[in-house]
């Protein structure tokens, strides 16, 4: 992108080129004429101010003389010239050469030459024994601007806007060779190129450095929740980051279905699960998007869960309750309450266990789930995936998925009580709320319906359903 | 995307450079091509303002160097006016008095510039005024392309005469051509019968044609001075003016007329009977006739230039003489 601003302006300053511009012109075969004159047009060919200079070799006079086209065209005459009619590049000039009627004669005794042929009452056209006699223009009362010189002469005009202008440039004397003319001409290069170019190479360095400074900002945020390849098998959905391996351990060692997953909940909604609804289980503030680890970068400091796998499964409850896997930038900037809540009471080996197995399960299903479905903006929904696999009440954000609800573990809050009963309870609790998410009949128990199970989880798992759909 | 961002940008270097290669070669700027104004509808002057004036300086430089540079006169004056300066310049020689040299101050008051681009080209200019004097109409020509103005000829401007108005010198005024019919008269009439009206006098067919004018008077009144002093001795004076052919010059007015400039030769005779002697009148003949002896005879040439306005034909205005030079240019003596 650099490159390509740096390009843009580099070809707009390669076009300014060198300011003045100088044109040589060479008249004809020497000892054809000794007069050259201008198209009209060509003094003001590339600007109205030109400088004229005219030489000849052997250093005679020379005599330049600027004047209008009647003036120019009658003084001339008859006699042979050349016309520099334009431009034949940028360096030279292009000329013609028109034949004259003078017809030289023999130099006569007396001083009397008006009778030369094509000669007018001028005095001064003849021809010597071996060549042309150039005429003298200088002292003629025509002209506009004049100068004269031995072996050059030099003068500089600005063309009038109205009016027709010519240069006659003569070498004055006998045997005289054609004038050298040059043309110099202030030349206004125009670089079209030039705004375009610069505008062009600008607005390419500011998007080159815009996008460098997302890049760097993206690059901060990866370093803070690097991505973490392979081993893990998180799907990052809607801009979840992957969870460390740390969370990952901390979720799976927690009760994510008991614990805050609500707390994991995406930070947008607030997960329908909330503390009140799982009593007793665990006493975490479960600020939605409550900061754990794995969060945004704004959530550096979150202390990196709780020690995965300690002893404390409660701790890491809390801190895996807490840790949001949700991608999205923490909107909820309160870091997650640290403080580990009261630790409900320790779960058996077996508990663990089962929770494990069942964590796996669900993790699979989610990733098959969350393959199939993309939900934009459905942070809540990647919160399950990325909460350990489970399946986080947040993820009820939107409702209107069907899979949604299925997704999501209206159960949860069930099972915190029934966490705090056994785990067996617990069991039956999950599996109804897998039945409901997939159509079966609620009712249906293991036990039969109408088992008697806690009114409580029911009702907390009807009104998380209705919640959710 | 990490692994393609490289290929990317090199990818579009190449393009920009593409790009930019392509750009440079095709903004080289065509050549230009000369574009000149357009002829212009009207005749212009000329010469502009600036440059009569520079050419008047030089004819003014020629006179003051006529003194001591007879030749430089000559790329500066022509026709009627070199023969009068020249003489002019002999008569002070040999009086060694300047006195009898024309005034010719060459600081215009006005100029008239013609639009005519064919040569001959013509102007005129009014200078101011010398001490105690009438203003001058210079006129100046220009022969041919390759040739330098020259003052042709000037004439002393009646006093209390106010010339006709010309077109501004930016706008240019046309040259009239010695046979136009435009006018009252055609231009070289209006010299002839002027010069036939000063021959014969008040006994001229075209006596009328002509309002009095004060040359007229001055020529009516030396003739009858001389031939009373000639008379006792059974002299007579006669001055017959010629016109000179083609030496005729005029340029429109404003109101379509034309102001007509014209040079005529004057011849007077001046005999008395035999045994008689006649002396020089001025001393401008006197110097004329330096080293001649004057017997009872004698003739002097004049040159002479006449401004005469000529109305536009139709119109009931009268001609107008507006100024005469009258210069005794040689001298003779029969035998």
């Amino acid at each position: 992108m650099l490159g390509l601003a740096a390009i843009g302006l580099a070809t707009a300053s390669a076009t300014v080129w060198r300011p003045a511009d100088g044109v040589v012109a060479d008249a004809a075969d020497p000892g054809v004429s000794t007069l050259l004159v201008t198209a009209p047009g060509v003094l003001e060919l590339v600007d109205p101010h030109v400088t004229i200079e005219a030489s000849r070799p052997d250093g005679g006079k020379v005599v330049l003389a600027i004047g209008r086209e009647v003036d120019v065209t009658g003084w001339v005459g008859e006699d042979a010239h050349a016309v520099v009619t334009g431009l034949a590049s940028w360096e030279s000039l292009a000329t013609s050469f028109v034949e004259g009627e003078t017809e030289p004669v023999e130099p006569t005794e007396d001083a009397d030459a008006d009778e030369a042929d094509g000669t007018a009452a001028g005095d001064t056209t003849a021809s010597g024994p071996s060549g042309i006699v150039g005429p003298d223009p200088y002292a003629s009362d025509m002209w506009l601007a004049r100068a004269e010189g031995e072996g050059s002469a030099q003068l500089e005009w600005t063309t009038p806007e109205a009016g027709r202008y010519l240069l006659l440039a003569a070498s004055v004397g006998e045997d005289a060779p054609p004038p050298v003319v040059t043309l110099s001409w202030p030349r206004e290069v125009a670089t079209p190129l030039l705004v375009p170019g610069v505008a062009v190479g600008s607005v390419l360095l500011l998007v080159a450095a815009v996008l460098g400074l997302l890049e760097l900002r993206r690059s901060r945020r990866a370093a803070a929740a690097p991505v973490v390849t392979g081993a893990v098998p998180v799907h990052p959905v809607e801009g979840q980051p992957a969870l460390t391996r740390s969370a990952l351990r901390t979720a799976r060692s927690t009760p994510s279905s008991a614990s805050a997953t609500a707390a994991s909940a995406p930070t947008s909604a607030t997960p329908a699960v909330t503390p009140a609804q799982a009593p007793g289980w665990h006493r975490v503030d479960l600020v939605p998007g409550a900061s754990g680890d794995d969060r945004a970068p704004t959530f550096r400091g979150t202390p990196r869960g709780a020690p995965a796998g300690t002893g404390s499964p409660s701790a890491a409850r809390t801190s895996g309750a807490t840790s949001s896997p949700t991608a999205v930038p923490g909107p909820t900037a309160t870091s997650s309450p640290t403080t580990p809540a009261p630790e409900p009471a320790p779960m058996s080996r077996r508990e663990l266990r089962e929770r494990a197995e069942r964590e796996a399960a669900l993790r699979a299903q989610e990733r098959t789930r969350n393959r199939r479905w993309h939900r934009k903006g459905d942070r809540g929904a990647s919160a399950p995936s990325a909460a350990s696999g489970s399946l986080s009440a947040a993820s009820t954000e939107s409702a209107a998925t069907p899979v949604v609800p299925g997704v999501a573990h209206p159960v949860q809050p069930p099972f915190a009580p029934a966490a705090q009963g056994t785990a067996d309870a617990a069991e039956p609790a999950r599996a109804d709320a897998w039945r409901k998410a997939w159509g079966f009949d609620t009712s249906w128990t293991p036990q039969g319906p109408g088992a008697p199970r806690g009114e409580g989880q029911d009702d907390a798992t009807s009104t998380d359903a209705g919640d959710q759909r | 995307m990490t692994d393609t961002r490289p290929v990317r940008s090199r990818s579009r270097a190449v393009l920009g450079l593409t790009l930019g290669a392509l750009v440079l070669a095709g903004c080289a700027e065509p050549l230009p091509v000369p574009d000149p104004a357009p002829a212009p509808v009207l005749a212009q002057p000329v010469v502009d303002v600036a440059q009569e004036d520079s050419i008047l300086d030089a004819v003014g430089q020629a006179l003051e160097n006529a003194a001591e540079d007879p030749a430089a006169l000559e790329g500066r004056l022509s026709g009627p006016a070199l023969v009068i300066r020249t003489s002019e310049l002999a008569v002070a020689a040999e009086t060694d008095s300047a006195d009898l040299l024309t005034a010719l101050p060459t600081e215009a008051e006005s100029v008239v510039i013609t639009t005519d681009q064919d040569w001959p080209r013509i102007s005129y200019a009014i200078s101011v005024q010398p001490d105690l004097q009438t203003q001058r109409l210079l006129v100046l020509e220009q022969s041919s392309a390759r040739a330098n103005y020259k003052l042709w000829g000037w004439v002393r401007l009646f006093p209390a005469i106010e010339l006709e108005r010309f077109t501004d010198a930016s706008v240019g005024s046309s040259q009239v051509a010695a046979d136009s019919d435009a006018l009252v008269m055609t231009p070289q009439e209006a010299i002839e019968r002027y010069a036939d009206v000063l021959t014969k006098g008040g006994e001229s067919d075209y006596a009328e044609q002509f309002p009095d004018d004060v040359f007229r008077q001055q020529m009516a009144e030396i003739s009858r001075l001389q031939n009373e002093a000639l008379a006792p001795a059974d002299g007579r004076q006669t001055m017959t003016f010629t016109p000179v052919e083609g030496s005729v010059r005029a340029i429109s007015t404003a109101n379509g007329g034309a102001l007509v400039v014209g040079e005529m030769t004057a011849l007077e005779d001046r005999t008395a009977e035999e045994g008689a002697t006649i002396s020089p009148a001025s001393a401008v003949e006197r110097a004329l006739l330096a080293g001649k002896t004057v017997e009872n005879s004698m003739s002097i040439g004049y040159t002479s230039t006449v401004a005469i306005y000529l109305p536009p034909a139709g119109s009931d205005d009268q001609p107008a003489v507006v100024g005469v030079e009258h210069v005794a240019t040689s001298a003779d003596v029969p035998g």
